[in-house]
């Protein structure tokens, strides 16, 4: 047999193991990586979801406050990056929007950055803590 | 519990897609009975969703999302049974050679394990990954929740990384779903990820089939598998799955409607690109670069009459132009435009972005074996075999997805967000998008294994 035909059936065979390699590479990685009994969405959604039967209205649009709007806070732009959109999957079909400039706000802040904003805000606000560092905030008129 | 009503839930879609697709391209060969059952799943979900849309749009509810594939699969049903003496449904008995039953033990292997990877990430992301929570479920969820307000899900309030602007392929069948089942079943948004996936799969290998040989069918399927990244993407509920699914259709029946000369298939061509549209943004740019590319497919046949099926397969496009001009907020990329002529002519721009093609195409698959690299090396020892009959189909075919590849060059270079973060966030998803296709031109055109092993 020509060494063309040999180089053709290794070559054919090798691509064969390969994927197969790579998929049973795969399965005991996905096996090895975490655990299937903790969902942190749903952990998330948790602390999250109960603002909902605070609220007096069941959709619009409420103001979304986290670490990154308090002056000289400590935090990772992509972890709260993430936080808001778990947030906003969280409370949907609300619409959140960053910023205070809203009735309601809703607020992911630690307690140093809770402590931070309630301190220039005193009287204007009234607040609800709620599991972890969630929080709901209502302006008071 | 929840995974079986999360994928009975979407299964008469699948069916209905089938049975369809089985009247309209009959013939009852294994690779046929393949092909049809990879393109009925996809076809089949993608017009339950836009027919749904239209019911949305009619009576501003969320109700009655059931009864459309249940009508779909009905008349599947009748016409199966109706023209069952001359369009059989049971394939006939085909033998396979000592080489193709070793190839289909290690397609059998693969599923497994994909099987088993696809329950693992499933288990541990039942919201999916990032985009889910961020665009598709979250969508959905307005839908759901915000019942006859469900118009929320576009307000201009709403933050663009959010991008509401995403057609809806996913957010209604996955709110229809939940509509359904009276609860927000996450399953069955990992259902919808895993049908379209089987119909990917079984899509690339009746096409293969169709065109070449079962071994080489079985080798491309092999290929695909043992690529990481598309069971690893199937559970997180996100679109780009769909969105390659559909381009795979549209060139599989480009390809076949050029050997066979069956108009039907320009029809469903048309349907998957315009599905496609209805998918994700980058199914707009290719249901255009795919019109184009039929033109001239048709145009080298002298067959330009014939383009009518295909725009009759596009009529869906309608309803992705009126969702994008009525409902869907501005999108993020082309709303901000200051600086666009120094992010043109700035030249490190391209030269990053094609440092990062050529990574991210090498190391394709979330694997730590450079499966395109291995290709490459396959197609220099096996060399072309394409058929004088099939090549201009396949030229025309890999020119549409080299232009396609092209439109997400330009989107970076135009990008008005932070480069590294666009490129590290969604090349490998865009590569994704055509790495199927391109796999069906590669083994459409490659030396069948067969030959190779019988001398």
């Amino acid at each position: 047999m020509p060494i063309r035909y040999r180089l053709k059936q290794f070559f054919t065979a090798l691509i064969v193991l390969l994927c197969a390699y790579a998929s049973i590479n795969n399965f005991i990685g996905t096996f090895e990586s975490g655990e299937v009994d903790f969902d942190h969405v749903a952990n998330w959604e948790n602390r999250f979801t109960p603002i909902k039967d605070l609220l007096p209205i069941q959709r619009g649009t409420l103001g979304y406050i986290a670490d990154w709007d308090i002056p000289g806070a400590d935090f990772d732009p992509s972890d709260q990056d993430a936080e808001y959109i778990l947030t906003q999957y969280a409370l949907s079909p609300f619409v959140l929007v960053r910023g205070e400039n809203h009735e309601w706000i809703v607020g992911s802040l630690t307690p140093n950055t809770y402590k931070q904003w309630v301190e220039i805000r005193t009287g204007q606000y009234e607040d609800v803590k709620l599991k972890g560092n969630a929080y709901l905030f209502h302006r008071i008129k | 519990m929840s995974f079986l009503t999360g994928f009975l839930v979407h299964l008469p879609s699948v069916l209905a897609g089938m049975l369809l697709i089985h009247q309209i391209l009959p013939g009852n060969q294994p690779s046929r009975l393949v092909f049809k059952l990879g393109l009925g799943a996809g076809l089949g979900l993608g017009a339950t969703s836009l027919l749904y849309f239209i019911l949305l749009l009619i009576t501003n509810s969320l109700s009655g999302y059931i009864f459309i594939p249940i009508t779909l699969l009905g008349i599947g049903l009748y016409l199966t049974w109706h023209n069952r003496i001359q369009n059989p449904i049971f394939p006939t008995i085909y033998s396979l050679t000592k080489l193709q039953k070793y190839l289909l033990a290690a397609f059998c292997l693969l599923v497994l394990t994909s099987l088993g990877s696809f329950m693992i990430h499933a288990l541990m992301n039942s919201h999916g990954g990032f985009d889910a929570w961020m665009i598709y479920n979250r969508i959905a969820r307005f839908f759901y929740r915000g019942g006859i307000n469900w118009q929320n899900a576009f307000s201009q309030d709403i933050y663009w990384q959010f991008h509401a602007d995403y057609p809806l392929l996913l957010p209604l069948n996955l709110a229809g779903a939940w509509q359904t089942l009276g609860t927000e079943n996450m399953r069955a948004a990992q259902a919808h990820g895993a049908y379209i996936f089987i119909g990917l799969v079984s899509l690339l290998i009746g096409a293969v089939a169709i065109l070449r040989t079962t071994g080489q069918s079985l080798l491309a399927s092999i290929v695909l598998l043992g690529t990481p990244i598309y069971v690893y993407e199937s559970p997180r509920e996100a679109a780009d799955l769909t969105l390659a699914f559909f381009i795979l259709a549209t060139v599989a029946c480009l390809i076949i409607y050029h050997r066979e000369q069956n108009a039907n298939f320009l029809f469903l061509a048309g349907l998957a690109s315009s599905f496609g549209a209805w998918t994700k943004n980058e199914g707009l740019l290719f249901a255009l670069i795919s019109a184009a590319a039929c033109f001239f497919l048709l145009n080298k046949n002298r067959r330009l009459p014939k383009i009518l099926f295909y725009i009759t397969g596009l009529l869906p496009l309608i309803l992705v132009l009126y969702f994008k001009y009525f409902l869907a907020p501005s999108n993020d990329l082309f709303s901000s435009q200051a600086d666009l002529l120094a992010r043109i002519t700035d030249s490190q721009r391209y030269i990053t972005i094609f440092q990062e093609f050529i990574d991210h195409f090498v190391w394709f698959g979330r694997s730590n074996i450079s499966i395109p690299i291995i290709l490459l090396g396959y197609m220099l020892i096996l060399k072309s075999h394409l058929s004088s009959k099939d090549s201009p189909a396949v030229v025309i075919c890999a020119i549409l997805l080299t232009t396609q590849f092209l439109g997400y060059f330009s989107i970076y270079i135009l990008t008005p967000h932070n480069l590294d973060w666009h490129l590290r966030t969604s090349l490998a998803r865009l590569i994704m998008h055509l790495y199927p296709a391109a796999l069906l031109l590669y083994f459409a055109s490659l030396s069948d294994p067969e030959p190779v092993f019988t001398k």
